[in-house]
């Protein structure tokens, strides 16, 4: 066998056909030991292995987000729409309404 | 519209759920999962440890039509570098549908103690990750592991 495979997962959901996924060697290296199975040990006792990174979760966004969203969009083109040719300053545009 | 436009703006499916376990048994009759073994932590008295055989499952909803759902294992303190990848399509034929997706994984090698995370994809859309923690530990009797 050309490319030695070390570790390989079998991936099934509920109503298709289980699929056999090979993984490449790449990253992997010879191990020293096995793991053994141990009770779940306190989290006092582990909790120096752990890092300060958050967990992150991807969130749906909700219908205020999307509209917030359009809102900056359309300030951001109004905004620009001001620098465009022909187009009157809020300041000027005042002083000719005389406010 | 051109359709890679129109599958970009295609919101990705919603994780409801992620487990590590040991293992899933799915039941030949009712189709169920059972989640078997559902753990955090994971010992060895040296390191680099293989780790002869464990599952990823998830559940994911909102999905629509196929979808490509990557798993990968990071290691959080080498700047989250790669260390496993396995995808799977996943057809969703109605919104409202619940996928039960199942990695069995076998001869994972972690390279030292410390935090990992399983991270779960869809395309390019990062879904969220749970966390793995390996420790070392010292044998009474100076056995190197029981296999």
């Amino acid at each position: 066998m050309g490319e030695q495979i070390r570790s390989e997962a079998i991936s099934q959901s509920a109503g298709s056909d289980p699929q056999k996924i090979m993984l490449g060697p790449a990253y992997f290296m010879n191990p020293v030991a096995e793991t053994i199975v141990m009770p779940e040990p306190n989290f006092e006792e582990k909790k120096h292995l752990y890092s300060d990174k958050p967990l992150r979760f991807r969130t749906a966004p909700t219908i205020q987000d999307i509209e917030a969203v359009e809102e900056q969009i359309d300030l951001k083109d109004a905004i620009k729409s001001l620098n465009e040719p022909g187009s009157i300053r809020l300041a000027d545009f005042k002083k000719k309404l005389g406010i | 519209m051109p359709e890679k436009e129109i599958q970009k703006d295609i919101p990705p499916p919603v994780l409801l759920s992620v487990i590590i376990c040991e293992r899933v048994i799915i039941d030949r009759i009712s189709n169920q999962p059972s989640i078997i073994g559902a753990f955090e932590t994971i010992s060895a008295p040296a390191y680099p440890a293989r780790h002869a055989r464990l599952a990823f499952f998830c559940q994911l909803t909102n999905g629509r039509g196929k979808t490509k759902i990557d798993i990968k294992l990071v290691d959080v303190e080498e700047e989250d570098k790669l260390l496993f990848q396995g995808a799977v399509e996943q057809e969703f034929s109605d919104i409202r549908q619940v996928a039960n997706l199942t990695f069995d994984i076998s001869g994972i090698v972690f390279p030292h103690p410390g935090e990992y995370r399983f991270q779960i994809y869809a395309g390019t859309e990062f879904l969220g990750e749970r966390r793995i923690i390996c420790r070392k530990i010292e044998l009474p009797s100076g056995d190197k592991s029981n296999g």
